[in-house]
């Protein structure tokens, strides 16, 4: 037998887990950045403005972050492949600098593609 | 109630599960690789690590310049030695020059020297400018793989210019044995993606898998297919390795009857059960071109064949045509039986 309260109780639940479910599904946006280096690998929070920057065989890499996407700004590799490639802003994009053995790449919400061939 | 309030958590519960495949990343190859598994096994990390190992000592087998195996058995066939060579290095070998004769030469794994006079083989030289002229044409013919002598007593090669250059090839090889790696663990659904190229097994837990292949010219992905798995997908791209000199794009594609950068393709994407046969075709049909690929295709055997030009116009196979999707506003395309 249901009740005009668990009719109530019912609404709240669905519209608390679609707000939930909005707030982390993160559909088309990432949610964080993957930063590998050598020998270790770190994740952060891709929404907000900063610089990190990870140490590699050759010297240090920056990393810019900036609401939602990222880029490699600055190695010390000789040819700056990395760097040229510009801003990473889907899930999946990643830019790696071979030279330095830095990866990064953009994780969390769907990626529209498993692979891309290239 | 309660039943309502279980499928409210369950739906939350699946909202902060990850959907898609697991995904792991590492340095092999001498590029960047990303293995992805769908619903992985309790003992997938283990099979992972052998994975890495694998692709690790494969590249340290392949290298051509510098250190590793084949640079110390070209240095010893350039200097007229006859060498007992490995076993994995002859299989390898002996299926490369069989690939290069089927290809009629363009794919050539013996240009090395070439490769070298480009400066391509180093990744981490700063090229500015081609060779003089003078220079390329003293390689020219260049040796092919039928310089290379297998005999009872071990290999040899007739022409002192010849260096094996397996950059088109290796990953193939080493893609192939991945594959092999991780069916043998119980891994059968993944996708090893060896920067652009990968091989595919299985399916993406309820779904195929989708994979996009990249605009040669534009950032981003033009065209878009699904793979049920137990197949490689392979593109040779202008934009992968590349200096500019006076306006012109001379890339690491190097086309042996010219000793000059192939220049009738943008990109050629190939799709084969074996991985090293897709390496192999999409490096000879990118440097057959618009036009021309379409004969080698058939001498290869490869039915899934996409050309892209840098103008933006797109030759496929009837077989690959009909399983890609493209994104946006639809090339002109032209389909070309072999």
């Amino acid at each position: 037998m249901i009740r005009a309260g668990d009719v109530l109780l019912i609404a709240l639940g669905v519209l608390v887990v679609s707000l939930l479910a909005t707030l982390l599904w993160q559909d088309g946006e990432a949610a964080f950045i993957e930063i590998r280096g050598e020998d270790a690998s770190l994740r952060h929070r891709v929404d907000e403005r900063r610089e990190l920057r990870v140490a590699g065989p050759l010297g240090e890499t920056v990393v810019e972050l900036d609401k939602g996407r990222a880029r490699i700004v600055s190695s010390p590799c000789s040819r700056k492949l990395c760097v040229r490639q510009g801003w990473l802003e889907a899930p999946g994009d990643a830019a790696a600098c071979l030279p330095n053995r830095v990866s990064v790449a953009l994780i969390g919400g769907e990626r529209e593609f498993d692979a891309i061939s290239f | 109630m309660k039943r309502f309030l279980l499928a409210a958590v369950l739906l939350l519960a699946a909202c902060t599960q990850p959907a898609g495949p697991e995904r792991v990343s590492f340095f092999a190859l001498g590029t960047l690789v990303e293995v992805s598994v769908a619903e992985p096994p309790a003992h997938a990390a283990e099979a992972l690590a052998e994975l890495e190992a694998l692709l690790l000592a494969e590249e340290r087998r392949w290298q051509a310049f510098g250190e590793g195996e084949l640079a110390r058995l070209n240095e010893r066939l350039a200097a007229g030695e006859t060498v007992t060579v490995p076993a994995e290095l002859r299989e390898g070998i002996l299926l490369a020059a069989e690939l290069s004769r089927r290809s009629q030469g363009l794919f050539n794994p013996a240009i090395g020297r070439l490769v070298m006079l480009w400066g391509f083989h180093d990744s981490e030289a700063m090229v500015t400018s081609p060779p003089a002229a003078a220079e390329i044409d003293a390689l020219l013919p260049p040796p092919g793989m039928d310089a290379l002598v297998f005999g009872a007593d071990g290999m040899q090669s007739r022409d002192p210019r010849l260096w094996l250059d397996m950059g088109a090839f290796a990953k193939g090889l080493a893609l192939r044995k991945a594959a092999a790696l991780l069916q043998e663990r119980g891994l059968g659904n993944a996708i090893i993606n060896a920067s652009g190229d990968m091989v595919i097994l299985g399916r993406a837990r309820d779904r195929d898998w989708r994979i996009g292949i990249r605009h040669p010219r534009e950032p981003g992905v033009f065209a878009a297919l699904t793979s049920a798995g137990n197949e490689s997908v392979f593109t040779s791209g202008d934009y992968e390795r590349f200096f500019e000199y006076e306006g012109r794009r001379f890339h690491h594609l190097l086309d042996p009857r010219t000793g000059h950068p192939a220049d009738n393709a943008a990109s050629v994407t190939v799709i084969t059960e074996d991985a090293a046969l897709a390496d192999a075709a999409s490096t000879a049909l990118f440097v057959a071109g618009r036009g021309r690929w379409a004969e080698v295709a058939r001498d290869l055997g490869v039915r899934f064949v996409m050309l892209a030009t840098a103008n933006g116009a797109v030759e496929m196979t009837p077989e690959m045509a009909e399983r890609v999707e493209f994104l946006g506003e639809p090339p002109p395309v032209t389909v070309v039986t072999p």
